[in-house]
C-alpha cells in the first residue's frame, strides 16, 4: 500500500511538471512572437522625415536648385555640389545624405547603402537655344511667329545694301526702329507667357538668310529625385 | 496507517509550493524585465514617429506661396508616451524629445526651406500644439506655440 501511495504521489508531480513545461513553452512563444511585432514595427521614421523634409525643401520654390515649385533648373543642378548640402543644411551633419536624379549622382557626404531614400518625381526644365532663319523672298513686310515660348530673342539682320529693315515689331510693339537701316546682332527682352509674333518692316527686298532668329524655349523632362538619408 | 495520511497532506503541500513558486517567478520575469522592457520599446517607436510627424507638420506649415502671410497649423501629439508627459523643444537646429524616462528620447535635424529663419519654441505633450508660421519681407518665423487643451 505503501508503495502504491508514493507512485500516485509521484504521478501527480509528473502532470504536474508536465504543465508548468507547458505553460513555460506557451509563455516562451508568446514573448518570441512579441518580440517579432516589435522587430516588424522598428523603422526609422526620423530618418524617412529628415529624407522627406530635404527632398521637400530642395524642390522648393526657395530652393537654390528650382525654378518654381518641383521643376528644377538643369543649368543649377549642374552646378550642384556635395558642398552645397554641407554648407546650406547644416542641420545634416552627422547624417550622411546622398542626392541623385535619375542615376546620376548630384551630391553625396557619405556612404548611404543602408539609410532610407525618398523619390519625388519632379520636372528638369532647361533652356536650350535655337535658330530659326525664315525663308523669305520678294518685298513686303514678313511676319514670322516663333514655335515655342522663350524668354528672350536674338535677332540677327544682315540685309543687302540696297534694302533698309526700319522696323521689328514684337506682337505689334515697336522693339527696334531705325529710319536709315537696321543690321547686326539686337538682344530683345519679350514675355516668357505668349507666343511671340515677329514683324519686320523693310523697304526693299529680303531673302532668306538676311534675318536669323535665335530663340531659347524651355525643355522640361521629368526625372526621379532620389534623396537617401543615413542617420 | 498515520504515514499514509501524511503523505496526501505532504504530496499537496508540494505541488501547491512548487504552483506557488512557478507563478512567483513567472510573474517577477514579466513585470520586472520583460514588461518594462517591452513598454520602452514600444515608447521608443512612439518618440521616434512622433518626431517624424511633426518634422513633417514643420514642412507643410511653411507657407510657399508669398501670398500667404501667416499660417497656423494644429499638431495632435500623443499626449502620454509610456504614461508620462514629455517635452518637445528645438535645440541647435534640431527637434528633440525629452521624455522623463531616460531610455526613451530623440533627436531629428530640421530641414526647411532657406526663408526659413528661425525655428523656436517648445511644447508639453498635454497641451494644445499648434505651429505658426510668419513671414516678414523675406524670411519666414517658425514658432511651436501652445493653447489650452
Amino acid at each position: 500500500m505503501r508503495g502504491d501511495s508514493s507512485a500516485r504521489g509521484q504521478a501527480n508531480l509528473v502532470a504536474l511538471a508536465v504543465a508548468v513545461v507547458v505553460l513555460t513553452a506557451a509563455l516562451g512563444v508568446g514573448l518570441a512572437i512579441a518580440d517579432g511585432a516589435f522587430g516588424d514595427a522598428e523603422r526609422d521614421a526620423t530618418e524617412r522625415a529628415t529624407a522627406a523634409s530635404l527632398a521637400e525643401t530642395l524642390v522648393h520654390p526657395d530652393s537654390s536648385l528650382s525654378a518654381r515649385h518641383n521643376v528644377l533648373n538643369a543649368s543649377a543642378v549642374a552646378q550642384f555640389e556635395s558642398w552645397d548640402l554641407d554648407n546650406r543644411h547644416t542641420a545634416l551633419e552627422g547624417h550622411d545624405v546622398t542626392v541623385r536624379l535619375d542615376d546620376e549622382t548630384l551630391a553625396t557626404t557619405g556612404d548611404t547603402t543602408a539609410g532610407t531614400t525618398i523619390r519625388r518625381i519632379v520636372l528638369v526644365e532647361e533652356r536650350q537655344s535655337a535658330t530659326r532663319t525664315p525663308g523669305l523672298s520678294g518685298t513686303g513686310n514678313p511676319a514670322v511667329t516663333l514655335p515655342r515660348r522663350t524668354d528672350r530673342v536674338v535677332l540677327t539682320l544682315d540685309p543687302d545694301d540696297d534694302t533698309t529693315v526700319s522696323t521689328v515689331r514684337i506682337d505689334e510693339r515697336v522693339e527696334l526702329h531705325n529710319d536709315s537701316g537696321l543690321a547686326g546682332e539686337h538682344e530683345i527682352a519679350v514675355s516668357p507667357l505668349e507666343t511671340a509674333t515677329l514683324g519686320i518692316e523693310a523697304n526693299g527686298e529680303l531673302s532668306e538668310g538676311d534675318v536669323r532668329i535665335e530663340y531659347f524655349p524651355v525643355r522640361t523632362r521629368s526625372a526621379v529625385l532620389e534623396v537617401t538619408v543615413d542617420a | 496507517m498515520a504515514d499514509r495520511a501524511v503523505s496526501a497532506v505532504v504530496g499537496k503541500a508540494l505541488e501547491a509550493s512548487i504552483v506557488i513558486i512557478y507563478i512567483g517567478l513567472l510573474t517577477t520575469t514579466l513585470y520586472a524585465g520583460v514588461l518594462p522592457e517591452y513598454r520602452t520599446a514600444a515608447a521608443t517607436e512612439v518618440a521616434d514617429r512622433t518626431v517624424a510627424d511633426v518634422s513633417g507638420d514643420l514642412q507643410t506649415a511653411v507657407p510657399s506661396s508669398t501670398a500667404t502671410n501667416r499660417t497656423e497649423h494644429q499638431v495632435d501629439l500623443p499626449a502620454t508616451i509610456r504614461g508620462e508627459t514629455y517635452w518637445i523643444r528645438v535645440q541647435n537646429g534640431a527637434l528633440v524629445l525629452e521624455h522623463p524616462h531616460s531610455d526613451v528620447g530623440e533627436r531629428a535635424p530640421i530641414v526647411l526651406p532657406r526663408s526659413v529663419t528661425s525655428v523656436e519654441g517648445e511644447w508639453r505633450s498635454d497641451e494644445q500644439t499648434v505651429i505658426t508660421a510668419e513671414r516678414s519681407d523675406d524670411t519666414i518665423e517658425v514658432r511651436l506655440e501652445t493653447g489650452e487643451r
